[in-house]
């Protein structure tokens, strides 16, 4: 039972990192590998907090969706001049940098040795303890996410969004400030990631760099992949099916050093295997290629 | 009808003799051209020499029709009085005849020339690299001959591993040292890297996976097969330049062919790479694996810093092989069949050349030196599965922060590269490398990027 709910729970962290990365690539059509690096801050900001000034639940995730964001706005900058696959470099760059940050400024971060007894959260005098606590406040987080998403998809500020991923240049021409819209879809989805950190972090109790690596970052964006690009409902089914798959081999009864290896390599394989056959995913209407590149 | 014969023949024969005229200004061109040493600035020369020798045979063989044909017409023509024009145009039609031959004979030469100023530069390169390789050698055997001799001078001592400790001077030598060592490193992924990139202008993430394949095919084929070091060394690059063909044919050939976008096939190579990292660890686990015949000997003392044989080497073939690799694609056929489909792939399959076939040869290419540099690597640091990253992003921000197109360039980039991080590592700490090297990555995008020596840029700004 614990570890169904377990499951659920990590489910609905990487729906919410998944819709909060769907603004960014799906919907404005900026693929980012950087995303593990913004779950890592909105995580180590609250963790930090959490231990050093013993900051109610709230507060913590208000820090942290706020720095969060504020890096999600350094990051989008450069891509108002690089763009395509040298914004994917940058992001890559970004996913680094703070990946290094974190295990390397030992004084702050504690490094590699991570970051333990995160205290269990305080939301209005009620004290969440439980998996059951916890899937509720996942739960009512996604569907906050999910609610904004939809608000700012089907808002006008969601067409000038998706008129830039199709055509850049017709969005400018239309009069529409680019720069702006950019660097506010990185900062929402930055916002967003933090707060999938938050839960992260006072749900282990327990972080480490080692959660915020490129592979996690390829991770996600595997997710809205197969999940389908561009759609509301593709993430959480990304989410689902990517989630669920591996932990489905636990039952195969491989040994769990061979496990991760075969996990890794089934969405390796997915990933692939989309691409190829179907690069819009399950749901998505889009497929990362404009229209003149189409042929 | 007569008049306006006469005035045709009139005018082809004004025709021969304007061109004539600029043969012969093309002849001495040549001429002074072959009797001056030939240099680098030369080579545009030569071009627009070839260009207009060109052109001129063009119209020469157009005159050479035209006259047949009014001599044939003359000739036929029984009805009139052909003496003197027949003669005429006899004479009109030799003299362009073998004004034409010499127009051959002349471009021979030419490309003659061209070829020789290749020829040359390729000896230029490959014994200038030779002699940094002998250079730093020397100096290497000099510095031993000379700290044996100081030892053995002062005193016999018992400690064969002399202590050192860095400060001072040679620290400053270490610094230069290493950077010089992880900058041939740096240049040779760089340039493997971009032999696929200049054709496909896609980063395939896959790059990094085959780097590793070749050090571990090292490994496996000594320890499964028993192979001596040399062979497997040889089996390690074969075996990565193939499976650098097979990931293109399994996965980019059949992505490309659905017209997919570099960004699709970009997270395609994310995937196989997961997929590739993960198969080497299943196979030979996730712990340090040494490849190394010996034990690890201390290194060569030069003036109180220390280098390993296997660091000379890696810079010695990180200098030699971009460099002779340029050269060779530079006079070969197949290596100007590329540079055609990297500079565009349609006009290069209008006139013929297949754009696949030679990105499998660029995959065979790039994908062999990416072992070349996997297995010096993994000789000099030791290997685990997922070495391959960092030096693949260090491969990507020399070609991004060197230019694409160049060679020199890229030289440029690996050492601003690698000197920004050892000069970082003295200032800041070693553990800042890689954020420092995307910081330089980050200002070069943002100021220049097109890199230091890159010519043209089309795609990364707007």
């Amino acid at each position: 039972m614990e570890y169904l709910l377990h499951t659920l729970i990590l489910i609905g962290i990487y729906i919410i990192l998944s819709m909060s990365l769907n603004l960014i690539a799906g919907y404005t059509g900026l693929l980012s590998i950087a995303h593990a690096a913004f779950y890592g801050v909105g995580a180590y900001v609250a963790a930090l907090m959490a231990l050093n000034l013993h900051s109610p639940f709230l507060v913590n995730l208000l820090c942290a969706i706020v720095l969060s964001a504020l890096l999600g706005a350094l990051v989008g900058i450069p891509s108002l001049r690089i763009r395509d696959d040298y914004f994917v470099i940058v992001t890559f760059a970004f996913q680094v940098i703070t990946f290094s940050v974190l295990s390397i400024w030992v004084a702050l971060t504690r490094g590699p040795m991570g970051l333990p007894g995160i205290p269990q959260p305080t939301i209005f005098g009620l004290k969440i303890s439980s998996h059951v606590g916890f899937l509720a406040l996942v739960g009512i987080l996604c569907a906050l996410t999910l609610s904004l998403t939809q608000r700012i998809v089907r808002s006008p500020f969601g067409r000038v969004l998706k008129a830039i991923r199709e055509d850049e240049v017709f969005a400018q021409s239309a009069g529409k400030n680019i720069a702006a819209y950019k660097v506010l879809v990185f900062m929402i989805g930055a916002g967003m990631a933090a707060v999938a950190g938050v839960v992260y972090a006072y749900y282990i109790s327990f972080i480490d760099p080692t959660s915020f690596t490129v592979m996690e970052s390829i991770f996600i964006i595997s997710i809205v992949i197969i999940g389908g690009a561009g759609s509301l409902w593709g993430p959480v089914v990304g989410a689902i099916v990517l989630v669920t798959l591996p932990e489905l081999l636990r039952f195969v009864g491989l040994p769990s050093a061979v496990a991760a290896n075969v996990r890794q390599i089934l969405y390796g394989g997915l990933l692939v295997a989309f691409m190829m056959w179907r690069p819009k995913g399950f749901l998505g209407d889009y497929a990362f290629q404009r229209e003149e590149t189409r042929k | 009808m007569d008049t306006d014969d006469k005035g045709n023949i009139g005018s082809l024969a004004t025709r021969y003799t304007d061109l004539r005229d600029e043969a012969r200004r093309l002849r001495d061109a040549i001429d002074r051209l072959d009797s001056k040493r030939l240099g680098k600035w030369h080579m545009r020369e030569i071009l627009s020499l070839d260009g207009k020798l060109v052109k001129i045979a063009r119209s020469v063989l157009d005159l050479q029709i035209e006259t047949q044909i009014a001599y044939e017409k003359r000739k036929g023509d029984k009805t009139k009085n052909i003496g003197k024009d027949c003669e005429v145009l006899e004479v009109l039609v030799g003299n362009v005849g073998r004004l034409l031959e010499s127009l051959l004979s002349l471009q021979r030469t030419n490309t003659h020339s061209y070829l020789l100023f290749s020829f040359y530069f390729s000896i230029a390169v490959a014994f200038s690299s030779l002699l940094v390789s002998v250079l730093s050698l020397s100096v290497s055997i000099l510095s031993v001959v000379v700290s044996v001799r100081s030892a053995g001078a002062g005193r016999v001592t018992t400690d064969l591993i002399p202590v050192h400790a860095p400060g001072g001077d040679s620290m400053f030598l270490q610094v230069l040292l290493n950077g010089l060592v992880s900058a041939s490193t740096y240049l040779l992924i760089a340039y493997s890297f971009s032999i696929i990139y200049s054709i496909r202008r896609v980063f395939y993430f896959t790059h990094g996976m085959i780097l590793t394949a070749g050090a571990y095919s090292v490994l496996f084929a000594m320890s499964a097969f028993g192979l001596p070091v040399w062979s497997a060394i040889f089996a390690g690059v074969t075996a990565a330049a193939l499976l650098g063909v097979v990931t293109n044919a399994l996965v980019y050939s059949p992505l490309r062919s659905k017209g997919a976008s570099s960004a699709v096939q970009m997270l395609a190579s994310l995937g196989m790479y997961i997929i590739l990292q993960n198969c080497i660890s299943l196979a030979f686990d996730d712990y340090t694996r040494v490849i190394r015949p010996s034990r690890v000997r201390e290194g060569i003392d030069i003036w109180g810093a220390r280098v390993t044989i296997i660091q000379i080497l890696t810079t010695v073939l990180g200098v030699l092989l971009p460099c002779s690799c340029w050269v060779v694609l530079k006079l070969t056929r197949v290596g100007l069949a590329m540079r055609a489909v990297a500079s565009s792939p349609e006009l290069s399959s209008v006139s013929g050349i297949s754009c696949e076939r030679m990105t499998i040869w660029a995959f065979f290419l790039g994908s062999g030196l990416a072992g070349v540099a996997g297995i010096l690597i993994a000789w000099d640091v030791d290997m685990v599965p997922t070495m391959g990253m960092t030096p693949l992003l260090m491969g990507i921000v020399t070609l991004i922060v060197g230019g694409i197109q160049s060679l020199w360039g890229m030289a440029l980039g690996a050492l601003i590269l690698s000197f920004s991080q050892c000069f970082g590592a003295v200032f800041v700490g070693s553990q800042w490398q890689t954020a420092i090297a995307f910081l330089v990555l980050l200002i070069f995008l943002l100021l220049k990027p097109e890199g230091i020596l890159g010519k043209e840029f089309e795609r990364a700004t707007g």
